[in-house]
């Protein structure tokens, strides 16, 4: 069902949930790696695939927001489906603000979780795609020399040759020169793509 | 020579003696016999000549007539000399006119000379005389002689000047084997005693003084010399020894090296620092008997004597040095080096000071301990209430705290007698709590005191001694903690305790406990309701969850059976679970038998309010209650009853939760006209609004973010069992007044436990 080996988290702390969750999300052809507690999700060791979280929002010790937060906090960007014994709007609201993807209330439609899976499967795989590509640029963006750099800030703001050459103080066929290098090097295959491209960097940065 | 040189002088003297004795008389007798033997030579000559001429003369005649036998008689007489050994007279032809001895004698005689002659040949000497007649020579007479007697004479000369050097030698070697005594026995006294005093060192000696010439100035000399060595050995010596005492006595670990950094000297304290299983260190490189390394990196340290070495300064350690004993224990040190000098300032080795700072480390950590519990105790002081009395007890700091805690001023305090200001009383005599005192530094109990209103406070008292460096009491610290409160409580607790005690002396031990136990169940019925819903929630959801999976298991293209049984087998698990949480849960709400009594709802009220107390403290609510006196007694279940009340005191008071100002809540009991007993109860929170209020006693209905939804329809249920009634209305002011009623002398309430 998944072209790349994905894998659906399930933190709840009741075992007959837990299990159901991990029965139903195999049934569909799904990895899934069940957890009791938010403490013992933390300390696992996750791969490093496209996946998604099911959590619990009563939880013993740290409690599913809780966890949501500390994901936040560390910079870990999964995406998060919360179930819970029962609906409470203040918290689904709290979980929603926090990035939530989707919020269940137990006894839940099984086609809603999973549904909600897939969702949250994909968006993942196109968040890792862009963070990769985005890292990919940046790396492109860092092999440019400092020079280099200056004249892709200024000709993706529309400066033509030799309005980057009086503001650099270089000639003009220097800065051709430096251009060229940065289209190869970006791999841009026109000024449009590179714009493109320094949007996603944040280049340049603001004056 | 060198052999010479090297003779005792002694031998020498007797050498120079003899020599100089023999080289001057060999020279005087070599000059005697030359001379001698010149002047005999020169005697024998004139002899010879003068014996030449008479022979000559008295052959005159005979050669004038011719005579041979007179001139043989005149030549014969010459026999009285028997060294003339030839002579003959030559006639003026040349031939031979006589000769002598007779030719048969032998000896030719030698041929002769033209004129008079004395010649030397080597048979002899000859001596040619002209015979002269009449101024005509006539012939010549010739002798021939044997010069033997110079060699004998010169031979006999040698052997007397040899005699003589032998005898002038033996008298010479007899006279200076005394007389260089006079001049070899002091040079050997003084060369022995030289050579003592090198050997032992004992500078004490001095040399005996015989003369008074060069000798004797040396002797003088010489002693004067060893008297200052020995005046100036004494003084090293003292030097030393106040020295080598100074070192040994000094607090300091002192290490000398040479200029190779071999230890030289070691002084007690640095022996007992080093710990070195040698007592002699002497000799040892200083780098293996001292080893220090950084406090804190671990690293070894370069012994400054290296340093001093290098570069010739005085050099002082770095901090947080460590060194390493013999016996692998570490201790801290300051240390410092500097060079010896000798008088030209050239570097003889070098001294190395250190000392053991363990103490002082200890010392400063004392100090910042102190510091900081000076610190503590300040902050303290801020918040506790104490004063300082001195050892007559009257008083000389009273702080802010115990001014609050008694009522009386600083001012009012000071001076006066602690004691007598607050009538203490003393749980020991006040004798024991000072010895106590002197003896442990401190003392805690508990005292009473009397405020300035004349109240008593019951406090928790800690005495301490304040003392000075040298550790004299200077006054005494009292610090009191207001435990009035507590002892309060206290009596409380054990006045409910006695009242519990009483209601089990009415009833069995065994029912009392288990209405205990069902009054702690009632406290906690909102919140379990809660968690049991959710409780069954699980097992339901995923019974639900298992279900779908199952179904999906089947329904694959390849439906997987074992799955499938396996889905199934949890839900048969789940709805177990499910089914065994409602049969708990009723066990729970269910109560054996109504325990219907004939009870006093105003002291049902009162016991259900103690056990609501901490709950009511904990959300700062004043529970306020009014009853009436004239209420009919009515028959119905104590425990249920409290659980209505105390769920319509809860509620109450978590709904005052966000309420500023004055939270309380009254809870009134009247007689209704009919006769039957009201209980109120009111709160001042935000109330609810008239929609909400038609269904607050439907079962799961709940504003409370964490509530169930349980309280109320189950005090309703309790109420309608025991033929009373439940309603809310709201205040003219902020909240709300939940009311039941419940009928005088009520029938049994046989329903209540269908709740």
């Amino acid at each position: 069902m998944s072209p790349e080996r994905s894998v659906v988290f399930v933190v709840d702390d009741d075992v007959s949930v837990r299990e159901a969750l991990k029965n139903l999300l195999r049934s569909v052809g799904l990895n899934v790696q069940s957890f009791g507690t938010a403490q013992e999700f933390l300390s696992s060791k996750r791969p490093d695939t496209p996946g998604c979280l099911v959590l619990d929002i009563r939880l013993p010790g740290l409690s599913g927001l809780d966890l949501q937060s500390q994901l936040l906090e560390a910079k870990i960007q999964m995406p998060i489906i919360f179930i819970t014994g029962h609906g409470d709007i203040r918290m689904s609201v709290r979980a929603m603000k926090g990035g939530a993807l989707e919020f269940l209330t137990k006894p839940f439609r099984d086609q809603d979780l999973l549904d909600a899976v897939q969702q949250a499967i994909r968006r993942d795989r196109e968040q890792r795609q862009q963070r990769a590509e985005t890292a990919e640029l940046r790396e492109r963006y860092a092999s440019l020399t400092s020079r280099e750099q200056e004249v892709l800030a200024l000709v993706v703001q529309g400066l033509v040759n030799k309005q980057v050459g009086d503001e650099l103080n270089i000639t003009e066929p220097t800065v051709k020169l430096h251009r060229g290098r940065v289209m190869r090097k970006m791999r841009a295959d026109s000024l449009a793509a590179l714009i493109r491209m320094a949007e996603r960097l944040g280049v340049p940065p603001p004056r | 020579m060198r052999t010479l040189r090297d003779l005792p002088i002694k031998q020498k003297l007797l050498a120079i003696a003899i020599v100089t004795l023999a080289v001057a008389l060999l020279l005087a007798g070599t000059g005697t016999v030359v001379s001698d033997r010149i002047l005999f030579r020169r005697g024998m000559l004139r002899d010879l000549v003068a014996l030449a001429r008479i022979a000559g003369d008295n052959s005159t005649a005979a050669l004038a007539f011719d005579d041979q036998r007179v001139a043989s008689d005149v030549l014969a007489a010459l026999k009285a000399r028997p060294r003339v050994v030839a002579a003959c007279i030559y006639k003026e032809d040349g031939t031979t006119f006589a000769r002598y001895p007779q030719p048969a004698g032998g000896g030719a005689c030698p041929p002769p000379a033209g004129r008079e002659e004395v010649r030397f040949t080597s048979q002899g000497v000859t001596v040619s005389h002209p015979i002269l007649l009449a101024g005509g020579r006539v012939g010549t007479l010739v002798l021939l002689y044997d010069p033997g007697e110079i060699a004998e004479r010169t031979k006999l000369d040698i052997e007397i000047v040899l005699i003589i050097l032998l005898a002038s030698s033996l008298v010479a070697f007899l006279l200076s084997s005394r007389l260089r005594e006079i001049i070899a026995t002091p040079i050997s006294r003084l060369a022995r005693a030289a050579a003592s005093v090198s050997q032992t060192g004992d500078y004490s000696v001095r040399v005996e003084k015989y003369s008074q010439d060069e000798l004797g100035l040396l002797v003088d000399a010489f002693n004067e010399m060893l008297e200052r060595v020995q005046s100036r050995d004494i003084e090293v010596k003292n030097a030393r020894n106040s020295l080598h005492t100074t070192l040994s006595s000094i607090g300091d670990a002192v290490i000398s090296t040479d200029t190779e950094g071999h230890i030289v000297f070691v002084n007690p304290v640095a022996r007992s620092l080093l710990r070195w299983p040698e007592q002699d260190l002497a000799g040892k490189p200083v780098d293996e008997v001292f080893r220090i390394v950084n406090e804190f990196t671990r690293q070894s340290v370069e012994v400054p004597i290296h340093t001093v070495l290098r570069e010739g300064n005085i050099v002082g350690l770095a901090n947080h040095t460590v060194l390493i004993a013999g016996d692998g224990t570490e201790i801290p040190i300051d240390d410092s080096a500097a060079p010896i000098r000798d008088a030209r300032g050239e570097m003889l080795g070098v001294v190395l000071v250190f000392r053991d700072i363990s103490g002082r480390r200890a010392t400063e950590r004392l100090l910042a301990e102190q510091t900081s519990e000076l610190r503590r105790r300040a902050q303290l002081m801020e918040r506790v209430n104490c004063f300082v009395m001195d050892l007559e007890d009257r008083i000389v700091y009273w702080n802010p705290g115990a001014a609050e805690l008694y009522g009386f001023s600083e001012s009012e305090a000071v001076g006066q007698l602690s004691h007598t200001l607050l009538q203490s009383t003393f749980p020991v005599p006040l004798e024991e709590i000072r010895s106590q005192l002197m003896r442990a530094g401190r003392w805690d109990g508990e005292l009473v005191h009397t405020r300035r209103d004349e109240t008593r406070v019951t406090v928790a008292s800690h005495w301490a001694l304040h003392r000075d460096a040298e550790g004299r009491v200077l006054s005494i610290l009292e610090v009191n903690a207001d435990i009035t409160e507590r002892k309060q409580m206290e009596a409380q607790r054990a006045e409910l305790h006695a009242k519990e005690r009483a209601l089990a002396t009415e009833r069995a031990l065994r029912e009392t406990e288990a209405e205990l136990a069902r009054v702690v169940r009632a406290l906690s019925v909102g919140e379990l309701a809660t968690s049991i819903a959710h409780e069954i929630n699980q097992p339901l959801a995923g019974v639900v969850t298992n279900a779908a999976a199952g179904l999906r298991w089947l329904s694959a293209e390849t439906p997987d059976i074992q799955e499938a049984r396996e889905s199934l087998e949890l839900i048969a698990r789940d709805g177990n679970r499910a089914s065994a949480m409602i049969r708990r849960i009723r066990e729970f709400l269910k109560k054996e038998s109504p325990q219907t009594t004939l009870l006093d709802v105003n002291e049902v009220i009162r016991e259900a309010a103690v056990f609501a107390g901490s709950e009511l403290q904990k959300r700062q609510v004043a529970l306020r209650m009014e009853f009436s006196s004239e209420l009919p007694r009515l028959r119905g279940d104590r425990i249920q009853l409290q659980q209505v009340v105390l769920n319509l005191i809860m509620n109450g008071a978590e709904a005052m939760g966000s309420t500023e100002g004055i939270r309380e809540l009254l809870v009134t009991t009247r007689k209704s006209a009919g006769g039957d007993v009201i209980v109120a109860v009111r709160d001042s929170g935000p109330g609810i609004s008239p929609a909400d209020m038609l269904r607050m006693f439907d079962a799961f209905f709940t504003t409370k973010p964490t509530g169930m939804g349980m309280g109320l329809s189950i005090s309703r249920t309790i109420i309608e069992a025991h033929g009373g009634r439940i309603w809310v209305a709201l205040n003219d002011g902020p909240g709300l007044t939940v009311q039941f009623d419940l009928p005088a002398e009520a029938s049994s309430p046989a329903a209540s436990n269908q709740s």
